[in-house]
C-alpha cells in the first residue's frame, strides 16, 4: 500500500506542477509556445472524450470529429452574431454538440464492436457532408472565417477583451482543465467503473441489474459533450472553422493520441497528445515528407510500448515497487 | 401462497431445433428446486428464458405475480432475480473486488453516479468485501479476476450472483470445477440462505449427491420438456428418470479400477524435467517433473490454483516454461510454439472447450483435417461419432447452440481429428451428467485402445480414479505425490491432505 500512496503523492505533485506551468507560461513564453500549448490542451480534451468510449468502455468511435466540428461551428455561428458573449457561446455550442451526440448515440449504441465503429464513421461522414454542402449556414468549402473572440464580462463589473492571445489563453486553459477534471471525476466514479465493466463483459453488467444500453447512451453523449467543448474552444482560437474539422481524418487524431499514450490509463491520452503534436511540430521543420517520418515514429511507439507510453511506464514502476505482487491500477 | 415464479407453456427454438418445448414451472417462495436432466435437455436454455437472456417464442413468465416475459435481464435483476452462469462469466481485467462492486453499486442504485468518487463509498466497499468473505475470496480481493484459478473464478461467479441480494437465485451448475472443500463451502452457503428464507433457489446441477442432499424438489427435463417432477425420494425411484439420466449406478460407488496393465506400458512418450513456468512475474510451476508412457492414462490432480492447467498449457507451448526440458519422444520441444507441438502429435482440449461458435459440429470436426492436411489418420468423423454417439444427430448444428456437455464431446472429438499420439485433457468431466460421464469413460477406453496416450487434469477425483493408471498430485505448483492410482487411493493420508475429499 505504501507504493500506491507514494505514487499518488508523486502524481499529485506532477499535476500541480503542470497546472502551475500552464498558468505562468504566457509570462515567459511567446505566442508560439502559447499557441502550441493550447493545441495540446485541445487535443488532450478531445482525446480524453474519445477515450471515455474507447479505453474505458471498449467502443471504438471513428466519428468523434462530428461533435468536435459541431461544437466549433455552433460556437462560431453564435459569436458571429456579435450579440452573444464568449462564454455563453461556448457553452451553447457544447450543448448543441452533446444534443447531436445524444441523437446519433441513440442509434450507435444498438451495436458493438466493428458495427459500432462503422456506424460512427457513417454518421461522422454525414455530418462532414452537411458542413461541406450547406453553404448558406456553414460557408461550405470555405468554412466560417473571421470569428470574433468577443469578450468575457459581467455587466456593470468588468469586461475583458479576448482579442489578445494571452487573454484567450487563460480562458481556454481554465475551461479545458475544468473539462479534463470533470472527465477525471467520471473515470473515478461508480459510473466509470460500470463503463469499465461493460468493456470487459457487457452481458454480465446487464445481469448486475444495469440497463447497459442506456448507460452506453449516456457515455456516448458525455463523450460528445466534451468533444464539443474542445471544438467550441478551438473556433475562437483559430478564428476560422473549416469542414476538415469534421472529416474522419480529424477523428483519427484522438485514436492515435490515445494509442500512443495508453488507452487504459487516465493520463494516457494527454501524454499521447503531447507526443503527437510535439513530434509533428518538430518533424515538419525538417522535411515536407513529415507524414512518412511521423508514421514511422508512431509505429515504433505503438509496437514498442505495450499499453501506450503511460501504461508502459506504470508497469515498469509497478515492477520496481512490488516485485511479486499483482499490478495495482 | 402465491408462487414467486411461474412460467407457463414456454417455448424456444433455435432454427429447427426445439430447445425448450412447452415447459411449465412454478416455484413457491423459499426452498431449493433442482433441475436435472441429460446434457442437451434444455436446462440452460430454460434458465436463459427465465432470466431474460432469451425471449421465448411462446408462453408467459410471471415473477412476483407480474408478467416479465419480454423484460430484459437488467430489469429482472432489479426486481430481485439473480443468476450465475455455467461458464465463467466475470470481468477479467478488473480486480476481484471491483467485480463484486459493480453489482453492489447497481443494487444500491449508485451505478449512475458520475461525480461521486468511488473510493468514498465505504458502505459499498464493505458490502463487497463481506460477500467476498462469504465465498472465501477476500484474501484475493486485489488480484485481477482473470488471473484467478478456474475454481476461484467459479467462486467469484457465485459472489457476483449473490451481490444483488436476490429473492430468487438461479444457479447454473454452481459447483462445477470446484474442489470438494469449496463445493461444501458453497453448498453450505446455499443451504443456509435457503433455510433463513432469504433466498429461493433454482439450480441446475449434475452432481447427484448435491441434488439429492440439498433440494426439496426436483424437476427432470428431457428433450426440451419436463419429464417429471417431485421429491428427491420419488425422483430417485422413478424408472423413467433412471433410464434417461441417472443410469444404473451412480458414479463413484464402484471400487477403484485396477489398470489393465500395471506399470509403464510402452516407451516414454512425454518426459518433463524441472519445468518452471511464470505468469508475468508470478512463479506458478516449480521444478515440475513427470513422464507419460505410450498407452497410459495419467491424471494430474490437486486443488484449484495449484497449477494443473498451467502444466498442460506449458507442455502444449501455450505458456512456455522459462526453465526445464520437455521431451516428446526424445525430442526437446520446450519453447517451441503451440502449432509445432500440435504437428508433433499433441492435442490439447482446454477446460472451456473453445468450440468455433459459428461453425457446425461437422465443420468443427473437419477443420483440423483440412488445416493439417491429414486425411488418413486413425480418426475420422464416423469414428468420433461412434464413441460420442450424441454428436451424430447434431452434425448441422452451430457450435453456439450446443449444450455444455455437447461442446465438451465435440472438443475432444475435434482434438482426436488431429490424430494425436498424446491427448491433453483439461477438466474433461466438468459439467457432464452421470450418463455422459459414463460415455466419456467408455470413450477414453476406446481412445486408449486406438493408441492414444492421455494426460488429464481433473478436479473430479472420482472420475480420475475410474480412468487413470497413474496420478501426480500438484500442490502449490510443485509435484507433491506421484504413484499408481490404486496406491494413491489406499493412501488415505495423502488423499486427505492434498485432495481434501
Amino acid at each position: 500500500m505504501d507504493a500506491v500512496a507514494s505514487r499518488r503523492r508523486w502524481s499529485r505533485l506532477l499535476v500541480a506542477g503542470v497546472v502551475i506551468a500552464l498558468l505562468v507560461l504566457p509570462q515567459v513564453g511567446g505566442r508560439f509556445w502559447q499557441y502550441l500549448t493550447l493545441n495540446i490542451l485541445l487535443l488532450s480534451l478531445f482525446s480524453l472524450s474519445f477515450n471515455l468510449l474507447f479505453g474505458m468502455t471498449g467502443l471504438l468511435s471513428f466519428g468523434q470529429a462530428a461533435f468536435y466540428a459541431t461544437g466549433a461551428y455552433a460556437t462560431a455561428l453564435l459569436l458571429r452574431t456579435e450579440v452573444i458573449p464568449l462564454l455563453p457561446s461556448v457553452i451553447l455550442g457544447t450543448v448543441v454538440a452533446a444534443l447531436l451526440a445524444a441523437f446519433i448515440g441513440f442509434f450507435c449504441v444498438r451495436h458493438t464492436h466493428v458495427y459500432f465503429a462503422m456506424l460512427t464513421l457513417a454518421f461522422g461522414m454525414m455530418v462532414y457532408a452537411i458542413m461541406w454542402k450547406w453553404t448558406p449556414v456553414t460557408g461550405g468549402d470555405d468554412g466560417l472565417i473571421g470569428i470574433p473572440r468577443g469578450s468575457l464580462s459581467i455587466p456593470g463589473l468588468f469586461t475583458i477583451r479576448m482579442d489578445p492571445l494571452a487573454h484567450y489563453y487563460y480562458f481556454l486553459t481554465v475551461l479545458a482543465l475544468l473539462g479534463i477534471y470533470a472527465l477525471y471525476r467520471i473515470s473515478r466514479s461508480p459510473f466509470g467503473l460500470v463503463l469499465n465493466g461493460m468493456r470487459e463483459n457487457a452481458g454480465r453488467v446487464e445481469f448486475a441489474g444495469i440497463p447497459t444500453r442506456r448507460y452506453l447512451w449516456w457515455a456516448f453523449t458525455i463523450a460528445g459533450f466534451f468533444a464539443g467543448l474542445a471544438g467550441s474552444l478551438m473556433a475562437p482560437l483559430e478564428s476560422t472553422v473549416a469542414p476538415a474539422s469534421a472529416h474522419w481524418a480529424k477523428s483519427a487524431e484522438p485514436v492515435m493520441a490515445s494509442l500512443i499514450g495508453g488507452p487504459f490509463t487516465f493520463a494516457g491520452p494527454i501524454v499521447g497528445s503531447l507526443i503527437y503534436i510535439g513530434l509533428k511540430e518538430v518533424i515538419v521543420r525538417f522535411t515536407q515528407y513529415w507524414l512518412l517520418i511521423f508514421g514511422t515514429g508512431l509505429l515504433v511507439l505503438v509496437l514498442g510500448f505495450r499499453g501506450g507510453v503511460v501504461g508502459f511506464l506504470l508497469q515498469r514502476f509497478a515492477r520496481r515497487d512490488s516485485p511479486a505482487g499483482p499490478a495495482e491500477k | 401462497m402465491a408462487p414467486l415464479l411461474h412460467a407457463h407453456g414456454v417455448k424456444k427454438a433455435f432454427g429447427k431445433f426445439l430447445a425448450v418445448d412447452g415447459v411449465d414451472v412454478t416455484l413457491p417462495p423459499g426452498g431449493i428446486t433442482a433441475v436435472i436432466g441429460p446434457n442437451g435437455a434444455g436446462k440452460t436454455t430454460l434458465i436463459n428464458l427465465l432470466t431474460g437472456r432469451l425471449v421465448p417464442d411462446a408462453g408467459r413468465i410471471f415473477f412476483h405475480e407480474r408478467e416479465i416475459t419480454t423484460l430484459g435481464p437488467s430489469e429482472r435483476v432489479r426486481r430481485g432475480m439473480g443468476r450465475s452462469f455455467q461458464l465463467v462469466n466475470i470481468f477479467p481485467r478488473l480486480s476481484v473486488h471491483e467485480n463484486v462492486v459493480i453489482p453492489v453499486l447497481a443494487h444500491c442504485r449508485l451505478a449512475g453516479q458520475m461525480f461521486r468518487p468511488l473510493v468514498g463509498l465505504a458502505d459499498v466497499h464493505a458490502k463487497a468485501d463481506a460477500i467476498l468473505d462469504q465465498v472465501g475470496l477476500l484474501a484475493r480481493a486485489r488480484h485481477l479476476a482473470g488471473q484467478l484459478s478456474h475454481g476461484d473464478q467459479r467462486l467469484l461467479e457465485i459472489a457476483l450472483a449473490l451481490s444483488t441480494d436476490p429473492h430468487l437465485l438461479i444457479l447454473d451448475e454452481p459447483t462445477a470445477g470446484m474442489n470438494p472443500r469449496e463445493r461444501v463451502q458453497v453448498l453450505e452457503q446455499i443451504g443456509r440462505l435457503a433455510a433463513e428464507r432469504e433466498v429461493t433457489f433454482l439450480l441446475v446441477e449434475h452432481d447427484m449427491d448435491v441434488v439429492f442432499s440439498l433440494a426439496q424438489r426436483i424437476v427432470v427435463m428431457h428433450q426440451g420438456r419436463i419429464l417429471t417432477e417431485g421429491t428427491p425420494e420419488a425422483i430417485q425411484g422413478d424408472p423413467k428418470v433412471r433410464e434417461v439420466y441417472l443410469g444404473e449406478a451412480i458414479l463413484g460407488k464402484a471400487e477403484a479400477r485396477t489398470p489393465a496393465v500395471g506399470g509403464p506400458v510402452g516407451d516414454v512418450i512425454l518426459e518433463v524435467r524441472q519445468m518452471n513456468t511464470y505468469y508475468g512475474l508470478s512463479h506458478v510451476l516449480h521444478d515440475v517433473s513427470l513422464s507419460v508412457c505410450r498407452g497410459e492414462v495419467v491424471a494430474i490432480l490437486g486443488r484449484n490454483g495449484v497449477g494443473k492447467t498451467t502444466t498442460l498449457r506449458s507442455i502444449m507451448g501455450l505458456t512456455p516454461p522459462k526453465a526445464g526440458t520437455i521431451r516428446l519422444r526424445g525430442r526437446e520441444v520446450a519453447g517451441r510454439p503451440a502449432y509445432d507441438i500440435a504437428r508433433l502429435g499433441v492435442a490439447y482440449v482446454p477446460d472451456d472447450t473453445r468450440i468455433f461458435p459459428d461453425l457446425t459440429t461437422l465443420e468443427n470436426l473437419q477443420l483440423p483435417m483440412q488445416v493439417l492436411g491429414r486425411g488418413n489418420g486413425r480418426w475420422n468423423v464416423e469414428k468420433v461419432e461412434a464413441i460420442f454417439s450424441p454428436l451424430r444427430d447434431l452434425k448441422q448444428r452451430k457450435g453456439r447452440f450446443l449444450s455444455g456437455g455437447e461442446k465438451k464431446m465435440l472438443a475432444i472429438g475435434r482434438a482426436l481429428m488431429t490424430d494425436p499420439e498424446l491427448l491433453l485433457l483439461d477438466e474433461a468431466s466438468e459439467g457432464l451428467g452421470p450418463l455422459l460421464v459414463r460415455l466419456l469413460l467408455g470413450a477414453l477406453e476406446r481412445m486408449r485402445k486406438e493408441g492414444v496416450t492421455i494426460l488429464l487434469a481433473d478436479q473430479n477425483v472420482k472420475f480420475a480414479r475410474e480412468v487413470a493408471d497413474r496420478a501426480y498430485i500438484l500442490e502449490k505448483g510443485a509435484i507433491a505425490y506421484a504413484g499408481a492410482m490404486a496406491d494413491l487411493w489406499r493412501d488415505e493420508a495423502v488423499v486427505k491432505k492434498y485432495l481434501a475429499v
